[in-house]
């Protein structure tokens, strides 16, 4: 599978030549495209893996999961561009205005490239019009995220399934849809489960770590974060202090072994784990019931620890 | 409840260490809740950010 990273990123390049003709759109798009190729095309490799699958075995699926991939690209601009934590890439070392112009180009040009497939047009619209359905579900998710609107674990848990798990089903679904099937209820929920699983994973280290993206000086609502708050111990009351605003960052600042004594005397680490190894496990169970993911199964996995 | 076990768990290595060798069954946890505190109580490495898990993040 591996393979198909570099015909992926040649993909991404040959489509955003087409369409970007004048610089800076054209310079900008080519080096943003270069730095994703060099971290991941993990969607796309799920786009590419669930089309063979499902049987299917010809047809430009390099271009589809270009497509994927440039709309991944796009929200991962986005999402660095409102969090302001990722200096190091390449969106973040040229103007905000002209990365957040470049982002909303790439999202047209992930549309343009799905429409110039050359699949038969009836099939091709159900595909873009369920990729669309996808992009639109993440989108409220990722604003419900931007504004910290999580008030509680259900609230906490619809956001990630809009969030993070619809970006994995529109990778996955799009090569099921594309091999001629219909929408696979069961693809769809372990691609959710995996997501769900791959967020609280993404939780539990933002909690333990301690730098700009930590959650807790972010005061970010998450699995652990409202675990801790929901039972504050004796000696633990800086916590609800910091995240109410009694306290500011400065006050907290050299508190990261507290954190994570409380975090270990608490259970929250614990209970992310488990709640992370919930969903996984639920994922491989799934993954048991889909006949045509038995052989792909160790790539599939694959792809998910890389 | 899974998040009462864990806080008594949390609480009591004694208890922690029953449910690891399978001699405490805990009210109220089902059987996947069950089977994920067994995995992750085995890999507490994991709260210092480091997986055995298999899931990209």
């Amino acid at each position: 599978m591996e393979d198909i990273v570099p015909m992926i990123g040649q993909e991404m390049q040959r489509i955003s030549d087409k369409y970007f003709t004048t610089e800076p759109l054209r310079g900008y798009a080519k080096s943003f495209i270069r730095e994703k190729q060099a971290e991941s095309m993990r969607f796309g490799l799920l786009t590419v893996l669930h089309y063979r699958m499902f049987g299917g075995d010809s047809g430009p699926i390099c271009q589809a999961a270009a497509a994927v991939e440039l709309f991944i690209l796009a929200s991962d601009i986005l999402d660095d561009l409102q969090d302001g934590d990722a200096p190091h890439q390449a969106w973040s070392q040229v103007p905000p205005a002209a990365a957040m112009q470049t982002a909303a180009s790439l999202i047209v040009l992930s549309q343009q490239a799905m429409l110039e497939l050359e699949f038969g047009q009836a099939g091709l619209l159900r595909v873009v019009q369920m990729m669309n359905g996808q992009l639109l579900k993440a989108a409220n998710g990722q604003m419900l995220d931007l504004m910290n609107a999580v008030t509680d674990e259900d609230s906490y848990i619809a956001m990630v399934r809009h969030k993070s798990a619809a970006l994995i089903v529109m990778a996955c679904m799009t090569g099921v849809m594309l091999a001629g099937r219909e929408w696979h209820p069961i693809v769809a929920e372990y691609a959710e489960e995996v997501g769900m699983a791959a967020q609280i994973k993404n939780d539990i280290r933002d909690l333990l770590r301690w730098d700009d993206k930590n959650d807790f000086i972010l005061r970010k609502k998450t699995l652990l974060t409202l675990f801790l708050l929901e039972e504050i111990a004796e000696g633990d009351e800086w916590i609800k202090d910091y995240f109410e605003g009694r306290l500011q960052a400065e006050d907290v600042a050299g508190r990261q072994q507290m954190l994570e004594e409380a975090c270990d005397r608490t259970g929250a680490a614990l209970y992310g784990s488990v709640r992370m190894r919930m969903h996984f496990n639920r994922f491989q169970e799934l993954l048991d019931e889909v006949p045509e993911a038995a052989l792909a199964k160790d790539k599939l996995l694959q792809i998910f620890s890389s | 409840m899974l998040k009462d076990a864990i806080r008594t768990l949390a609480a009591s290595k004694e208890k922690m260490s029953m449910v690891m060798g399978g001699q405490l069954q805990l009210a109220g946890v089902s059987a996947a809740e069950h089977k994920a505190l067994q995995d992750a109580l085995k890999n507490q490495d994991e709260k210092k950010g480091n997986y055995t898990l298999a899931v990209w993040g």
